[in-house]
């Protein structure tokens, strides 16, 4: 611990003063306070300043600004920040010299800028040689080095840098994106269809986990089929041997989504896009070549329903957001092993449709999370009880208003639930109300009641 | 039902249930791991507990000496203070002094959870509280150099909570 030790004991002192229990003690004290009490504070006293602040170290993100890079002395105090934001609408030049001292603790940087020159940004990043995780956001990335001198500067730089979220479609940044990607375990990238043939340039070898956010701004719709070298990237991603979570993002160009099938060893996938008239089923074929994979979640802007064209019974947790149409017993028939399920608005028109899908996952099912009508789960309730490994139930309410809650109590009675949660997405009317009538509901000691993440109702 | 006895920095000696004196985890270590045999009928040597504040300590372990273990917990994570017993609360109300011997005395004598609901009675005082309360209340000298405190609240000022 770094902690001066130095003030430990009373010095003779005849008033008695908290000051004089020792670092540990002080320290197990604060552990009871949360982050802004512990933030607040840091200003009673040095020594408090120095004990709070060590144990919010690795809770606090410090917003770097502007004005902050002129004054060398800002710095060069008791606190040393791991995280670190800095969003401003132009990087300046020269701006990173009194960062230095600042610059050599942090280990996970978020930057945005609206714009910001080559050069500049690279000199600007140059003294965070710690940086384990970097998100670099850039929306206008003027060029001033040549291509050659800006990779020569990119040589060494970020040694560390394990993490990388990179999105700026700018060309000369999967230089940078090639320097660092040997050691990259995570990499999240936005790629233009131009870019494609750099970035194939990278050895991803050690990555375990890459999203690709296809930025199709510009393009013209009827001719990406043509220009969009999917055979190539294909061949490109199936070299990464260790990739396990895969993330794909496109505008509407579904055959991007194919590209997954080249890394059947995935276990994670996310497929997130547009796609508002295409029978959605072509978008998910790559599922079915990956025989690993457990986890699948979808994103996808759609007026059609989400079906596929064979069940995938491999995959055990299943999100769906976006406006894509479920249908739960197709859905039950498709995902039969599911453990975990996490949908929007389940077109429930009946009750037997209902008890079809969860008796299809009544051995298997431990998490749902259902964003439902309050009319909905009270006239179904007592289906709930065929689940029979059921551990947690969140029912995310779109109501504006609730006044009983009666009808949950044949939910919260089920042996195994562990945990309902109930969030509301609707208006403030239910914040008041909520909360009183969970504290009214007959919860059983097995089963934990959450409102909004806060527990409520104790049991006593 | 074997006693043990211990002797206080003031040498006041004390014949307390093993199973009680067993609350304590430096006695517990001294018994299982070194080898005292409290057969012999020599007393533990607790030099840094007065007999007053051992007397309150052995009030306390013989109420909780059933006690469960507790579950562990998230360090980072804010914990509740509202739930500290009713007799626990009885037992704390002292002037500071007291209590912050007696949370002195059971970290010399790693009792976690007498140290925990002392923490949270101490951290229950200190919410809610202005700075300059805080600092009448518990005596604490605001030793900043000059400016030194106005900085670190324009540092806070930039400070967010990091979302895991």
């Amino acid at each position: 611990m770094e902690v001066d030790q130095a003030k430990e004991t009373a010095s003779g002192a005849i008033v008695w003063s908290l000051d004089h229990l020792p670092n540990e003690i002080l320290l197990k004290i604060f552990r009871n306070f949360g982050f802004w009490e512990l933030m607040f504070y840091t200003k009673i006293s040095p020594r408090w300043n120095e004990l709070c602040f060590y144990l919010l170290r690795d809770r606090v993100t410090f917003q770097l600004q502007r004005e902050m890079l002129i004054p060398p002395q800002f710095w060069t105090q008791d606190r040393c920040y791991r995280d670190v934001s800095y969003e401003t609408d132009y990087l300046p030049d020269g701006s990173s010299f009194y960062l230095q001292p600042f610059a050599e603790h942090v280990q996970k940087l978020d930057l945005t800028f609206y714009r910001a020159d080559d050069g500049s940004l690279l000199e600007f990043l140059r003294p965070f040689g710690k940086v384990v995780t970097l998100a670099l956001i850039v929306d206008r990335l003027q060029p001033r080095k040549p291509r050659p001198r800006f990779l020569e500067a990119c040589a060494g730089i970020l040694p560390e840098v394990r993490h990388l979220t990179i999105r700026c479609c700018y060309l000369k940044l999967v230089g940078l994106l090639a320097e660092v990607a040997p050691r990259l375990v995570t990499l999240d990238v936005e790629l233009v269809v131009r870019v494609l043939p750099q970035f194939f340039e990278c050895q991803l070898g050690a990555l375990e986990s890459l999203t690709l956010r296809f930025n199709m701004t510009g393009v013209d719709g009827r001719t990406i089929e043509d220009t969009f070298p999917k055979a190539a990237l294909v061949q490109f991603l199936s070299q990464m041997r260790h990739v396990r979570k895969l993330g794909i993002f496109v505008d509407f160009f579904y055959p991007a989504c194919d590209v997954a099938s080249a890394l059947p060893s995935v276990e994670e996938l996310t497929v997130s896009g547009k796609f508002s008239v295409m029978p959605v089923n072509k978008i998910f074929n790559c599922v079915h070549q990956m025989p690993l994979l457990r986890s699948l979640s979808i994103n996808v802007e759609s007026l059609n329903w989400l079906e596929l064209d064979e069940p995938v019974p491999q995959v055990a947790a299943l999100k769906v957001t976006g406006s894509i149409r479920i249908h739960l017993p197709t859905l039950a028939r498709t995902f039969p092993s599911l453990r975990v399920l996490s949908v929007n608005f389940p077109n429930i028109s009946t009750d037997a449709e209902l008890s079809f899908a969860l008796s299809k996952w009544e051995n298997t099912l431990e998490e749902l999370s259902f964003r439902i009508s309050l009319e909905c789960v009270q006239k179904t309730a007592a289906i709930f009880n065929i689940l029979r490994k059921i551990r947690k139930i969140t029912f995310d309410f779109v109501d504006y208003y609730m006044d009983d809650i009666a009808f949950l109590s044949s939910i919260v009675s089920m042996q195994t639930l562990q945990e309902l949660h109930i969030r509301q997405v609707g208006g403030e009317a239910w914040r008041e109300t909520v909360p009183e009538l969970c504290e009214r509901l007959r919860c059983p000691p097995s089963c934990a009641l959450f409102v909004d993440g806060y527990r409520v109702g104790l049991n006593g | 039902m074997s006693t043990i006895k211990l002797e206080t920095s003031d040498g006041v000696k004390f014949t307390v249930k093993t199973q009680v004196a067993k609350c304590s985890g430096t006695i517990r270590t001294m018994l299982e791991d070194i080898g005292i045999n409290p057969q012999d009928g020599e007393a533990i040597p607790l030099s840094n507990v007065h007999s007053t504040i051992l007397q309150k300590i052995l009030v306390w372990a013989e109420h909780h000496v059933d006690d469960p273990e507790p579950p562990r917990e998230d360090a980072d994570a804010a914990k509740r203070t509202d739930d500290i017993c009713s007799w626990d609360e009885d037992f704390l109300k002292v002037d500071q002094r007291t209590l912050f011997d007696v949370m002195l005395a059971a970290n010399y004598l790693d009792m976690k959870q007498l140290i925990a609901v002392c923490c949270k009675t101490v951290a229950n005082m200190i919410k809610g509280k202005t700075a300059d309360q805080i600092r009448r209340t518990f005596n604490i000298e605001n030793d900043f150099p000059p400016g030194e405190e106005d900085k670190i609240r324009l540092r806070n000022q930039f400070c967010e909570e990091r979302s895991r």
